[in-house]
């Protein structure tokens, strides 16, 4: 078994005082190299969850979190955590494509030059190895210059990931990377994030439960804020030990 | 939530049903005529296999197209593979009462049929219907009921063995025929041997548990991860 990357324990959320809690008592571990994916009807939490793990909910005003997150054994909400370096090494995928209005080469290179690389020799290896990690570098390679906008929505997505993964960061979060795209451009990213845990720990946060059955490793169901059963893909999805998972998965709510 | 694959699940099932009855029905004519030396009753038998294998297929075709369009996952996914497991194990029970039928058309009718067969014969019958039962009011301790009574299948069958063996030492003249109801007695036995098959997979499928015919006994364990 793999060393344990994240481990959450008893972990709440509120998104203003008093409000009913969005995530309660959530305790979760995520194993390192491994491809976790959260599913759960709208609402249940699992985007926020997602967003825990590398202190996205710090930007929402009033937000109160209990219980402790664990990245390699340390709190990622002690005090002298510094969350700009948290976020290189936990870095996110979005569920639109969101790159920036730059050249399909400074969208990548905007991450490492920020953390000071200024060697140009050195971020053209860095573009080169994203993209090609990412799986667009056959597509892309002879118009690195050209606009990011000019790029198809799937490529666009599979940009964000080679801008992500440019920090070299140690997780991967997604949060609905696919739901904008089409089926094909679905199948390349599902395809790349199997292939890009074999270097990080990937975590996916999906609507579409086939997606979590196909690319997942383990699967984590939530709803109504609480973590309700997690373990191995292949058995949440042939005999999960929830009624209330057995119903989602099925299609019976949700 | 009423799901429209829900009927479709139920029309599956209601084939699976009618397989089962017709594969009970050529078991028990196949068994009743060669006690009777009905050589009518059993090409009847033989004759009616054809539309057991077509429902058998069918069925099959229909459980992959609803694999194919609902991607079913835990108790859908379970009972499909059930369904597609059971129809065949009752589509090989059915090509051994052809056997069976086969035998009692090419038998001497001076032969005494062996006194075991039948008892066996109405205890792999009962076997179906109870594990049919079973599926239809999903109740998989009935399920498990059927794996002790395949032990008795099983002593039967040894015991139309020693009765072979007298009539084999005792009277020369009809080995030819003696050894081909030894034949049936094995055929009866590798029915019993379906039905258990079938028993397992209904439990797996209610309950989400492997069980194993052959420990009954010991307490149930839960199925190791297949991950």
């Amino acid at each position: 078994m793999s060393p344990v990357k994240f481990t959450i324990e008893s972990l709440s959320l509120s998104y203003s005082k008093g409000a009913p809690p969005s995530l309660r008592d959530v305790t979760l571990g995520i194993e390192e190299n491994s491809l976790m994916a959260f599913i759960g009807p709208s609402g249940c939490g699992k985007s926020t969850f997602l967003r825990c793990l590398n202190r996205m909910n710090d930007f929402v005003r009033g937000v109160e979190i209990t219980g402790r997150v664990l990245l390699d054994g340390e709190d990622i909400y002690a005090p002298d955590v510094d969350v700009t370096s948290l976020r290189r090494r936990v870095g996110m995928v979005f569920q639109r494509p969101n790159p920036f209005p730059f050249s399909i080469r400074e969208n990548v290179a905007y991450g490492p030059k920020l953390l000071g690389e200024r060697d140009r020799g050195k971020l053209s290896e860095i573009v080169e190895r994203s993209i090609r990690n990412s799986g667009l570098w056959e597509e892309v390679k002879d118009r690195l210059d050209a606009p990011a906008s000019s790029l198809s929505g799937g490529q666009q997505q599979r940009l964000c990931i080679a801008r992500a993964i440019a920090v070299e960061p140690e997780v991967l979060l997604m949060d609905e990377p696919t739901s904008a795209l089409d089926p094909m451009a679905t199948a390349r990213i599902e395809e790349l994030a199997r292939e890009l845990k074999k270097y990080y720990t990937v975590v996916i946060v999906t609507h579409n439960m086939q997606q979590a059955a196909r690319v997942s490793d383990e699967t984590a169901f939530f709803l109504m804020g609480e973590l309700v059963e997690h373990g191995p893909t292949t058995k949440i999805f042939t005999t999960p030990s929830d009624k209330r998972t057995e119903d989602y998965i099925t299609g019976r709510f949700g | 939530m009423d799901r429209y694959r829900d009927t479709e699940m139920d029309e599956l099932f209601s084939k699976l049903f009618e397989l089962a009855s017709l594969t009970q029905r050529a078991l028990s004519d196949a068994i009743w005529a060669l006690s009777h030396h009905d050589k009518a009753l059993a090409k009847k038998v033989k004759d009616g296999d054809d539309a057991i294998d077509e429902l058998a297929l069918k069925i099959d075709a229909e459980s992959f197209q609803m694999i194919a369009r609902y991607q079913p996952v835990a108790t859908d996914l379970r009972s499909l593979e059930a369904c597609i497991r059971i129809a065949l194990d009752l589509e090989r029970i059915s090509d051994l009462a052809v056997s069976i039928a086969k035998t009692t058309i090419g038998l001497d009718a001076r032969i005494k049929p062996l006194l075991g067969l039948t008892p066996m014969g109405e205890k792999v019958t009962e076997m179906l219907d109870t594990v049919m039962r079973s599926l239809l009011e999903r109740d998989s301790s009935l399920a498990e009921s059927v794996f002790p009574m395949d032990d008795e299948v099983d002593s039967l069958e040894d015991k139309v063995f020693s009765e072979l063996f007298e009539i084999v030492t005792g009277t020369r003249g009809i080995i030819q025929g003696a050894d081909r109801l030894l034949m049936v007695a094995r055929f009866l036995e590798r029915a019993g041997d379906h039905v258990t098959n079938m028993s397992e997979q209904i439990c797996y499928m209610l309950t989400g548990r492997r069980v194993k015919s052959s420990d009954y006994r010991r307490p149930l364990t839960e199925m190791p991860d297949a991950g």
